[in-house]
């Protein structure tokens, strides 16, 4: 007879706890009148998710998962948490994005004359449904954590209520939203009506094979076929992308950069788990699926996006485009027939993920330093002669645009690199070549942002000074982006201990 | 007597097909927003008769956590929806089109 509850789960989850509370403060003090304390809201989210991370790597080093001795599981709850160093990578994504997100929302929040508290508090909120969903290891808690994410997202993108393009981003996020939740929870629910259980784990471990019996196998496969595409449309992978752009463009810039890396890197953590622990024996099978998705994605992404005159929509574009680079490591992890060449595609896909969230949320700073008061300053005109106006500031969006194009010496390249060479090594070399191929359209658009600093004239003179914020978000993604660029082995060896984590199931 | 298993799929693949081309088809906001109800519906119908029929637990508690969230989802849909008619006017999808591209 399993125990429903332990105390000793409760320190498992001591991290998202404190947060789930920290969020339920900052809500309380929103409905303070006076002015003054307002002013710290901010530095209060921060300050949380801080706390947050140290108690995360307290834990984490208490454990004993920094040694990773294989298999480094930490299960509570029966299985439907698991705290390992593969949820802990993510776990720290999750929290330095919403660190720069908050450093990058308190200006534009003041121009869009939108402060208000329970904006950072529905941030710590998303932070806390991605954190679960980064352990969860049953069908019922990816719901449930995909949920909280979600329906704060929701909010957060409507969150200008007088904006025109917020409603309207807000509505279309919403509806296909939660589309994509009712066909997860069908897939889910065919799934469970073949293998008789939720738990990823027991699925992978026996119950997958049961189901693949002549008599079960179309509904398990339906199953299967319907989680996948509800997860394409969080990670925003092209046929499901439809709301993409759309969300993009009317959210609140620092909505959007959050959406773009926390929310994407979420529902990559949510895939990688359920298709190398839950579906790991249908490794071929899925693997094709996705590299459908990949390419499309990579294709359609790049040519959208060298179309666009709004950056927010061009990001919008790239995104979709580095969903489908992403996807390839998936791929690798699956169709790869060595336990070695699977390992290195999810290292690919986490150390691309962590520095894809760097160089993104960046590249959205800058668009928010360009937003003053009657002008919105995201179209790619808007960037004219930005050396002249702010050399810094433009300096670093010449090299968060190299590293998202890929361009060596920047740490965008290391992670393609290795995306790549993962999918070479599992012997699906046409992905890497169209990869390729893509990478060298989406410099076109990349570099068009980078002539419109330099070389055009700027159209007003007046220099643009960041806040202490912007300034702070803007060095740490150019620091990353810069030193990880020449020196990536600290953040590769960090991956690479992490998926060990997933040893049990990848082998 | 007890109902066969797949008449259970077969009815809950229809009223989630009936909701998917609701989703599809209908312009109307707060209609999507039934439609959806339909197919998350028709995953609580699955999980709950498999539940009884495999003898496990775990598929009527995924129902209960559905019809939870499925609460919140509508009072966060409808809100909006609602800011959405405020500056608008209309809560047809169709006609909501500022961003193009």
């Amino acid at each position: 007879m399993n125990t429903l509850f332990e105390p000793n789960y409760l320190r498992l989850i001591s991290p998202e706890l404190i947060l789930t509370f920290c969020a339920f403060l900052l809500l309380g003090l929103a409905t303070v009148k006076d002015r003054e304390s307002k002013a710290w809201t901010p530095a209060l989210a921060v300050l949380s998710c801080l706390v947050t991370l140290m108690v995360l790597l307290a834990l984490t080093r208490h454990l004993g998962l920094e040694t990773l001795r294989v298999p480094d599981l930490t299960i509570g709850f029966n299985g439907m948490f698991i705290l390992d160093a593969f949820s802990v990578f993510f776990k720290m994504i999750f929290l330095i994005a919403a660190i720069l997100t908050i450093l990058i929302s308190d200006r534009y929040l003041e121009l869009e004359r939108a402060q208000a508290g329970e904006y950072y508090a529905l941030i710590l909120f998303a932070v806390v449904g991605m954190m679960f969903m980064a352990s969860a290891g049953d069908f019922i808690t990816i719901f449930v954590s995909l949920e909280t994410m979600a329906l704060s997202f929701y909010v957060l993108v409507g969150f200008l209520k007088a904006n025109r393009k917020s409603n309207e981003a807000a509505l279309k996020y919403f509806l296909l939203g939660s589309f994509s939740t009712g066909i997860f929870l069908y897939g889910v629910s065919l799934v469970y009506a073949t293998t008789a259980t939720t738990n990823l784990g027991l699925i992978g471990a026996s119950r997958s094979l049961e189901a693949l019996q002549p008599d079960r196998a179309p509904i398990f496969l339906l199953g299967v076929i319907l989680v996948t595409v509800a997860l394409g449309f969080k990670i925003a992978a092209v046929p499901f992308h439809m709301w993409v752009p759309d969300a993009y463009e009317g959210a609140p810039t620092p909505v959007t950069a959050f959406l773009s890396t926390g929310s994407k890197a979420a529902a990559f953590v949510v895939l990688v788990r359920v298709f190398t622990m839950g579906f790991a024996r249908l490794g071929d099978r899925w693997a094709m699926l996705l590299a459908i998705l990949a390419v499309a994605s990579m294709t359609l992404g790049n040519v959208a996006a060298i179309l666009q005159d709004n950056v927010k929509r061009m990001l919008a574009y790239s995104s979709i485009a580095h969903a489908g680079y992403v996807l390839l490591g998936l791929i690798a992890a699956g169709a790869a027939h060595d336990v070695p060449s699977r390992e290195f595609g999810l290292e690919a896909v986490l150390l691309y993920l962590l520095i894809y969230t760097f160089v993104n949320i960046g590249a959205f700073a800058l668009v928010i330093l360009l937003r003053r008061e009657q002008i919105v300053g995201d179209r790619v005109v808007d960037f004219a002669g930005l050396s002249r106006r702010a050399p810094w500031a433009a300096f670093a969006m010449l090299f968060l645009m190299l590293s998202l194009a890929g361009i060596p010496a920047t740490a965008g390249f290391v992670g393609k690199w290795y995306l790549f060479g993962a999918a070479v090594r599992a012997h699906v070399t046409w992905l890497a070549v169209v990869a390729v191929l893509n990478s060298a359209v989406s410099l076109y658009y990349y570099l068009r942002i980078v002539v419109m600093m330099y070389v055009r004239e700027p159209a007003e003179a007046g220099r643009i000074v960041p806040s202490l914020g912007q300034r702070v978000a803007i060095a740490a993604c150019l620091g990353f982006t810069v030193i990880f660029g020449i020196y990536p082995q600290p953040i590769l060896a960090l991956a690479e201990r992490s998926v060990l984590a997933l040893a049990p199931w990848t082998s | 007597m007890p109902v066969p298993p797949s008449h259970v799929l077969i009815f809950s693949l229809l009223l989630f097909s009936i909701g998917m081309l609701g989703v599809l088809t209908r312009r109307n906001a707060i209609i999507i927003l039934m439609s959806i109800e339909l197919m998350m519906n028709a995953a609580n119908i699955n999980f709950i008769a498999f539940s009884r029929q495999l003898n496990n637990l775990a598929g009527q508690v995924f129902g209960v956590f559905t019809i939870a969230v499925a609460a919140g989802e509508v009072a966060i849909g409808l809100a909006v929806v609602l800011a959405l008619f405020r500056n608008r006017d209309t809560i047809y999808v169709d006609e909501v089109h500022v961003m193009k591209g």
